[in-house]
């Protein structure tokens, strides 16, 4: 079943397609793209090629995310679109980057891919914000897009065939620009997609100004080692998934994890990305592979993500390893642990925890 | 299921057409309705238009966020800037969509194949071009095999039943996703399927004859009364009404009759609804003493009630009669025109005429205005007497 705020998006795509249909009308261009778009998000994971608004990982049949929508020309995606309300609905942090695959998939394929999301969102909460003369139950928080989401999109947009943008969703007139200029190319017109494509970047480069990439987190290791002392990555990253968490319907957090490898592998420069999975041991490991569950194919199957776990790492420090083994099957969401995540990253940035390899 | 049954017992025409052999025939009013809650759209472009996901206001109750009301637009919307916009009011809805306002509508129907996509719309209006008829008089509903793809379907059936008794009904209605603690236990939710409520407020809105004992209405309509001219002043003596809320799960098979006995029991763990149905068309009995059940047979809606009443915690049921109260005075002020809206929120909150206003204004607004002032807001702006 679909959410409300589906529909809301989908009503809105159908809404700026009709004001690209009377645009192209009044400038005379009778060439016009059409809208694939479903009522229900279950067809939306169909193959683009089937008639769906999903692509695969080149050369495999690993899915990335689904879109919601695409215009399309002569069987052709001209812009593939998927679009997120979750900056007022709640989502603050690196939840929104469970939608990053869906289009990075479009433009790893070769295609524009279009996120549409509120650049920036009044989520109402009741740990939000009071206002003097506004009733009490009404406190709001405010978020912005995740500042990384957009620099994986800029450096997607650098590296792959096809572009990465990112649009604030109510900026209506820029959207429908983008999609007449990119008709206007498709069917051989005079255009100004460059100069709009420009535009769009350079909003996107506004938003992240000053901005360094994980900055502030726990688990981001910008050194890590192996036993013989040699800098291995100034890039990497430990991940707190274990088998639970990965397998579990309810506690599936896949989308997260695909999304934030997937930015970081982009974000890594001449640096070789280690993805280290400190809760799941080598069994685990090759378990998740048999099992060929979903975003673990990707991370096991993907060229520039190396995946590292609990057996693979020497200690100096016994008394850390023995805290990890502890909190192996435990909910971290339940039992935070801040304070041995954050001894955790020392360890690995000061080489007491190490690669074997 | 027979489909076509089901909507003659429901007392809907069921009339020849040109170009699909059979349709229903229904008003704009029912077509709305059905729109509204199944999602089958208006074949008013190549995409088609439906009346789906409109008036959403709250994403979830307040009871489970310590009374904050958890806003979220879809009735009405924002700009880049946050600068409250209008989305989908009745008023802004009629200026856009002025043909589903109008005349009668026929409900046609298209199974699909197995591997065929659904987005067929293009393909349909042309046929009926070809016949040299008007596409917007159809509305096309979609349907695969019978007993796939048809909870929307089988929400607006319930809600008719739902609707002759007296109820507000809303499809896919907020309660709550994230953990909620209640009797120091760690409780999560979902959305319900259906959702059918009655409050004391209800009195002032039978006196402006929108609903009465035996006339319920779609949340999704609060907006547009106005577009469908169902405000009218009557006299109406003061009726005692309480608190009452109903919460269904719909499935279109008994083989998921554990799905649903499962959510229903997070839902009754809250001690907020009155009653709780499964709503599964061949599941006559769901071998459950506290969990009602709609059902069909002969192709007509029937609901069995539970023999053991459930727990309600009557604090709960006041915090949410509040919720509920917002949730209707916002719905409704979408009966006025975005610009007039944006006038009195100026007016109540003393700000100038070049202030800007954002969500916040609005649901303050609403908040701290009564149904009957609203309404009276209403029919002094539309001259109805």
């Amino acid at each position: 079943m679909a959410y409300t705020s589906d529909f809301r998006l989908k009503n809105l795509v159908k809404e700026i397609h009709q004001e690209v249909i009377s645009e192209l009308k009044k400038n005379k261009l009778n060439n016009f793209p059409t809208l694939r778009i479903f009522d229900e998000s279950n067809e939306d994971s169909i193959l683009f090629e089937k008639g769906g608004l999903t692509f695969t990982y080149p050369n495999s049949n690993i899915k990335f995310g689904s879109n919601d929508a695409a215009w399309i020309y002569k069987n052709k995606p001209i812009i593939v679109v998927e679009g997120t309300f979750g900056t007022e609905r709640g989502q603050f942090g690196d939840g929104q980057l469970n939608r990053f695959s869906h289009s990075a998939g479009v433009a790893i394929n070769g295609f524009m891919g279009l996120t549409l999301i509120p650049f920036r969102g009044e989520s109402f909460s009741k740990d939000g914000k009071q206002f003097s003369n506004i009733d009490e139950k009404i406190k709001i928080k405010y978020a912005t897009i995740h500042k990384g989401f957009i620099l994986g999109a800029l450096s997607i947009s650098q590296k792959e065939k096809g572009n990465f943008l990112v649009v604030d969703i109510y900026n209506k007139k820029l959207i429908v620009k983008l999609i007449i200029e990119s008709v206007k190319e498709k069917i051989g017109e005079k255009n100004k997609l460059n100069q709009i494509i420009s535009e769009c970047f350079k909003l996107m480069k506004n938003e992240i100004l000053g901005f360094r990439y994980a900055d502030s987190s726990n688990q981001f290791l910008n050194k890590i080692f192996n036993d013989k002392k040699k800098l291995l990555s100034k890039f990497s990253r430990y991940y707190t998934h274990n088998f639970v968490a990965l397998t579990t319907s309810e506690k599936r957090d896949g989308h997260g994890l695909f999304g934030k490898n997937l930015i970081e592998s982009y974000l890594c420069g001449d640096n070789k990305y280690y993805s280290i999975f400190i809760r799941l041991d080598k069994n685990d490991i090759d378990k998740l592979k048999k099992r060929n569950q979903k975003e673990f194919s990707f991370l096991s199957k993907s060229k520039h993500i190396n995946i590292r776990c609990f057996d693979d790492l020497n200690f100096s420090d016994n008394e850390i390893k023995k805290k990890i083994k502890e909190i192996k099957n435990i909910n971290l969401f339940q039992n935070r642990q801040n304070d041995l995540m954050k001894e955790i990253k020392k360890q690995f940035i000061s080489g007491k925890i190490r690669l074997k390899y | 299921m027979n489909l076509l049954e089901i909507f003659k017992n429901l007392n809907f025409k069921i009339i020849e057409d040109k170009c699909f052999k059979k349709a229903v025939l229904m008003s704009a009013e029912d077509a709305f309705d059905f729109s509204s809650v199944v999602g089958s759209n208006y074949l008013i472009n190549d995409n088609g238009i439906s009346m789906k996901g409109r008036n959403e206001v709250f994403i979830h109750r307040s009871l489970f966020h310590n009374n904050s009301l958890i806003y979220s637009p879809g009735l009405y919307g924002r700009d880049v800037n946050l600068e409250l916009q209008d989305e989908n009011s009745g008023c802004l809805l009629k200026n856009k969509f002025p043909s589903i306002f109008k005349g009668q509508k026929k409900i046609i129907f298209i199974e699909l194949k197995e591997n065929e996509r659904s987005n067929i719309e293009n393909k349909i209006i042309k046929i009926i071009l070809d016949k040299k008829l008007n596409p917007e008089d159809y509305i096309l509903f979609k349907h695969r095999d019978l007993y796939k793809n048809l909870e929307p379907f089988l929400e607006w059936i319930t809600f008719k039943f739902f609707e002759k008794k007296g109820y507000i009904f809303e499809n896919q209605c907020p309660f709550f996703q994230q953990s909620f603690k209640y009797k120091n236990k760690s409780l999560t939710g979902g959305i319900p399927d259906i959702s059918a409520f009655k409050l004391s407020s209800f009195q002032i809105l039978y006196k402006y004859n929108i609903l009465d004992e035996k006339k319920g209405i779609l949340i999704n309509k609060l907006p547009n009364l106005i577009n469908f001219n169902l405000i009218k002043k009557i006299e109406k003596k003061p009726t005692t009404l309480k608190y009452e809320l109903i919460l269904g799960e719909v499935k279109t098979d008994v083989s998921y009759l554990n799905q649903a006995i499962n959510q229903l029991t997070k839902y009754s763990k809250v001690e907020l609804a009155n009653r709780l149905y499964t709503i599964i068309p061949n599941c006559k009995n769901n071998n459950n003493n506290y969990f009602g059940e709609g059902f069909i047979s002969k192709e007509k809606f029937f609901i069995n009630e539970s023999i053991n009443k459930i727990n309600v915690n009557k604090d709960n049921q006041k915090v949410d009669e509040d919720w509920l109260n917002n949730s209707i005075k916002l719905n409704l002020l979408g009966n006025l025109p975005f610009e007039e809206l944006k006038r009195l929120i100026k007016k109540r909150h003393k700000m100038n005429k070049d202030s800007k206003i954002y969500s916040s204004h609005l649901l303050n607004y609403a908040v701290n205005s009564s149904v009957e002032e609203i309404m009276e807001t209403i029919i002094n702006y539309h001259g109805i007497h």
